[in-house]
């Protein structure tokens, strides 16, 4: 299960939008720049890739080349020129079992591992101790280290003696506070600010290393597999200008709703496209019986209520049915500048209108708002509803919603939906920021550049990308112990692997790209749901904006907004309500936020 | 009064003669005493006063990166945005209300209980009653809302059998009317039996020659609950009662926090829940503080006022 299925629903922050206007925006070369840098594929041939010989960091390197592509006008960090159009890449095009994503963000297939190229050149460590704080993606607890030959392996590749500790996603906040309390955080910490926006504040106090000197211009380079992120990346993830932590790039998608296509294919409209098609198939999937038992036991839509923190629920912020109306989320930038908050627009009050019709008609989930997480993605690949709110990321792998669902009812078809849209035009999509969590130096530790140095490098070496020698090390571990080759070369993770493995190497890793060997048709199915996703994205103008009320109030205002949208939804207030939400959110703080991020936008 | 004092003393003199000597002659006499109990004391010093002092972050804004020292000192401005926010007023009423139902509902069922409890003949059954009736008191409050979801919920067994017949499915578990009242159902579900414990130990205190004598006089099961079964734990009910007051700020907050969306702030917004949101979660341990401060300052209050009720009504009270 990715982590990003685990992120809180519709949640959103400064971060979460990404500006995806074709002219500005430099493009996450797709997983295929990696098999650009392998010596042996012909990597000259892509028509838009540029391929150069950029050895970073010395003769040492094998990394032979890193091809990005990027917008015009946009120099990628690896000092590659660049190129207009497609993402194809020079590998791609030469047809090693690739499938390229073809257009921006969108990652590219992988039916074969490529061949194996080393992505770093020299020992990360330097024989030190490391400590790393993470929390947990999900993965089985690890086998100790004098059991666990992965362990005593990577510390070998690292040169250093990896001291890991993982924490549930749970108690993560609260085990920061701590440690920073204790003024002892250990080398490397693994903080999401969605999740703890506390960290925010300790961010202005100068409790973590400012990055920004070793992670920009040339000094990157001395970083290679960092230095292959997107710029966009960089700058999505820094605050104020300045880069606290080294962002874990996802893709550039956040949520929509993943559906049931073979439910909607029996009543002859698997795509619906209006907000009236999409309430029919609601009302087809509650009272038609979709999953053919006889029984009147399924119903719509369904989501968890019990999201993460800071988050708005399923319910105050719908990101399909938002999106279907064009809500401007989170955010609106108005013509002289100033900032509109997305519940104060007259697009927020259709959409609840809406939401309260579905709500009425009994066509969500009636225990939405109290059941978790995984009682939510348990109902839905068991049959209880045709649409779930969730990433592209929760599709794929034996865990994932399509093969889970499977298990259930081998004819399900677990897709994303083609957002539909209020005129019948694609609706929006509200991107995400390509990253989840950032890997932070502590700012004790970041007195010594040597050392910030040392632990960058070992980051960079958890970034080693896909394909490369280091990449199949740390995600399959070692052949024969961790993972066994199946006859057509792709490695398969034992039950050992797991245990081995797990959290290990969270800390950080590269571009994602789609390889599913044991799934054919999965890569497919996720890249066409990032390109569907990312053809009509809203950008959110203050996604790199920074206001310190928003950092202090987030909590509050996202509990009066939630409070209240939840209220108007299931019907136990009028509609009417929400003009005192909105002056309540203004009251409380929400005019401050809006004026400080529009400060913040004009620099 | 006076007499039985000044008699103690004179008894107390004769046996040990040296009470006049210095505080430190006395202390070493009794240095294998103040031995044994130095373990407890350096844990109740270390554990449970010295804490007591990181109360002063409440006057803080807290950070914990800049840590007790360098945080700055904000005076009384964590308890007055306490008390100025507007939800603050909602979440104090429906704790109270939370509180004083569970106190009238689910405090006296224990009791019931145990009575009943210790009236059975078969010590088997009884002991095989009681295994039963602790178990719920182990299950994880998250489970327990799952259980009532199960049964209670939209998609409940209740509304499914409902469904079936074509009917027009309950609205229970996000009913804002049915919050409060499942709340101390829930709480009686999960406790009572695990609350049985105390009275049942108080009950075993009571001399069975005076229910003989009641028989042989004549008296009813109920006249033997009601004079001599009630009056010999009275004092046990009055101790819990009075410490049960000092926690009516205090309703437990994962049971109210994963039911609190379905039925919305209005009808479920506690004051756990209330320190969750606007606290905890922002990372404002200071806010956090002044409000358990304020929760202990009320529970304090309450414990010595009803104390001193529980004296003034002839009873012996905590202290």
């Amino acid at each position: 299960m990715s982590e990003e299925a685990k992120r809180p629903t519709s949640s959103f922050s400064r971060r979460r939008f990404i500006r995806l206007a074709a002219a500005t925006a430099a493009i996450i070369p797709a997983g295929g720049v990696i098999l650009a840098a392998c010596g042996d594929a012909t990597s000259t041939t892509g028509a838009a890739t540029t391929t150069s010989a950029a050895t970073t960091t010395g003769a040492a390197t094998t990394t032979r080349a890193t091809a990005t592509t990027a917008a015009a006008g946009t120099t990628a960090a690896a000092g590659t020129t660049a190129a207009s159009g497609t993402a194809t890449t020079a590998a791609a095009a030469a047809g090693t079992g690739v499938i390229p994503g073809g257009a921006p963000g969108v990652p590219d297939i992988y039916k074969a591992l490529p061949p194996v190229f080393k992505s770093t050149a020299r020992l990360p460590g330097n024989g030190k101790a490391v400590k790393v704080t993470v929390f947990s993606s999900g993965q089985p607890t690890v086998k100790e280290k004098s059991q666990n030959k992965y362990w005593q392996e990577l510390e070998k590749r690292l040169g250093a003696t990896w001291d890991v500790t993982i924490i549930p996603n749970s108690s993560y906040p609260e085990k920061l506070a701590v440690l920073s309390a204790s003024g002892d955080m250990g080398d490397l910490v693994l903080v999401d600010l969605n999740s703890t926006p506390d960290q925010n504040k300790l961010i202005q106090q100068g409790a973590y290393t400012d990055l920004t000197p070793y992670v920009t211009g040339e000094a990157l380079k001395e970083f290679p597999n960092l230095a292959k992120f997107a710029p966009q990346l960089w700058k999505n993830s820094s605050i104020r200008g300045k880069n606290y932590g080294v962002p874990r790039p996802r893709f550039l998608t956040s949520t929509g709703t993943l559906w049931r296509k073979d439910w909607a294919e029996k009543f002859g409209n698997p795509n619906p496209k209006t907000p009236d098609e999409f309430f029919t198939m609601l009302e087809n999937f509650t009272n038609k019986d979709p999953d053919g038992d006889g029984q009147k036991n399924t119903w719509g839509l369904g989501d968890s209520g019990i999201s993460g923190t800071n988050a708005f629920s399923s319910l105050a912020a719908h990101s399909t049915v938002m999106g279907m109306f064009k809500v401007p989320y989170p955010w609106r930038q108005n013509s002289d500048g100033s900032l509109t908050f997305f519940i104060e627009t007259p697009e927020y009050k259709t959409y609840l209108a809406y939401m309260n019709k579905i709500w009425a008609a009994g066509l969500y989930y009636p225990d939405t708002l109290t059941q978790t997480g995984d009682q939510n993605r348990n109902n839905f690949v068991s049959g209880k509803y045709g649409g779930i709110t969730d990433t592209v990321t929760g599709i794929p792998n034996a865990t994932g919603r399509r093969a889970v669902a499977k298990t259930f009812n081998p004819n399900a078809d677990v897709v994303m939906l083609p957002p539909p849209g209020v005129d019948g035009s694609q609706g929006y999509h509200y991107g995400g920021p390509g990253f989840y969590a950032m890997a932070m130096i502590p700012s004790k530790v970041g007195k010594d550049p040597e050392r910030v140095k040392e632990l960058l490098r070992i980051l960079d070496f958890f970034a080693a990308p896909f394909g490369s020698e280091e990449y199949i090390f740390i995600n399959y571990g070692i052949e024969g112990v961790d993972h066994t080759k199946q006859a057509d070369g792709s490695p398969v993770v034992t039950d050992l692997g797991k245990n081995e493995i797990g959290d290990l190497p969270y800390i950080m890793g590269p571009q994602p790209v789609l390889y599913y060997p044991a799934f054919p048709d999965q890569g497919q199915i996720v890249q066409d749901a990032v390109k569907t996703l990312l053809s009509n994205v809203y950008v959110n103008p203050a996604l790199t904006a920074f206001s310190q009320t928003w950092v202090s109030k987030q909590s509050e205002l996202t509990t009066v907004v939630n409070d209240a949208a939840n209220a108007i939804v299931t019907g136990r207030q009028p509609i009417n309500t929400l003009d005192k939400l909105i002056s309540d959110w203004k009251s409380r703080g929400g005019d401050t936020v809006a004026k400080e991020f529009a400060a913040s936008i004009k620099g | 009064m006076k007499q039985i004092v000044s008699e103690k003393k004179s008894l107390l003199q004769k046996t040990t003669p040296k009470t006049g000597a210095p505080l430190w002659q006395r202390m070493w006499r009794e240095r294998w005493i103040y031995l044994l109990i130095t373990p407890g004391l350096i844990y109740f010093v270390v554990f449970q006063y010295l804490p007591l002092l990181g109360n002063l972050i409440a006057f803080q804004d807290f950070s914990p990166f800049l840590g007790f020292f360098e945080s700055p000192w904000v005076g009384l401005d964590n308890f007055a945005r306490l008390f100025s926010d507007p939800d603050v007023g909602i979440a104090i009423s429906n704790t109270l209300i939370i509180s004083l139902l569970q106190i009238i509902f689910a405090f006296p069922i224990p009791i019931a209980l145990a009575i009943m409890l210790n009236n059975m003949v078969s010590d088997k059954a009884r002991r095989f009653l009681q295994s039963i009736l602790y178990l719920p008191h182990f299950i994880s409050w998250v489970i327990i809302i799952s259980i009532f979801q199960q049964i209670l919920g939209g998609d409940g067994f209740i509304n499914n059998l409902i469904r079936g017949t074509g009917g027009q499915p309950l609205d229970i578990m996000s009913n804002p009317d049915f919050f409060k009242p499942l709340v101390v159902i829930q709480v009686v579900w999960k406790d009572s039996g695990w609350g049985t414990i105390i009275f049942l130990a108080a009950l075993t205190a009571i001399d069975l020659s005076l229910y003989e004598a009641a028989v042989i006089d004549g008296a009813n099961k109920w006249r033997r609950i009601w004079h001599i079964t009630l009056p010999g734990i009275r004092s046990t009910i009055i101790l819990l009662l009075v410490l049960r007051l000092g926690t009516i700020l205090n309703t437990g907050f994962e049971q109210i926090f994963l039911q609190r969306n379905a039925v919305g702030a209005q009808a479920a917004e506690v004051l756990d829940t209330f320190v969750y949101f606007r606290g905890v979660q922002a990372g404002d341990w200071g806010f956090s503080t002044a409000v358990g401060l304020v929760k202990g300052l009320v529970g304090l209050i309450l414990i010595l006022g009803a104390n001193k009720l529980a004296r003034k009504f002839g009873e012996e009270g905590l202290f």
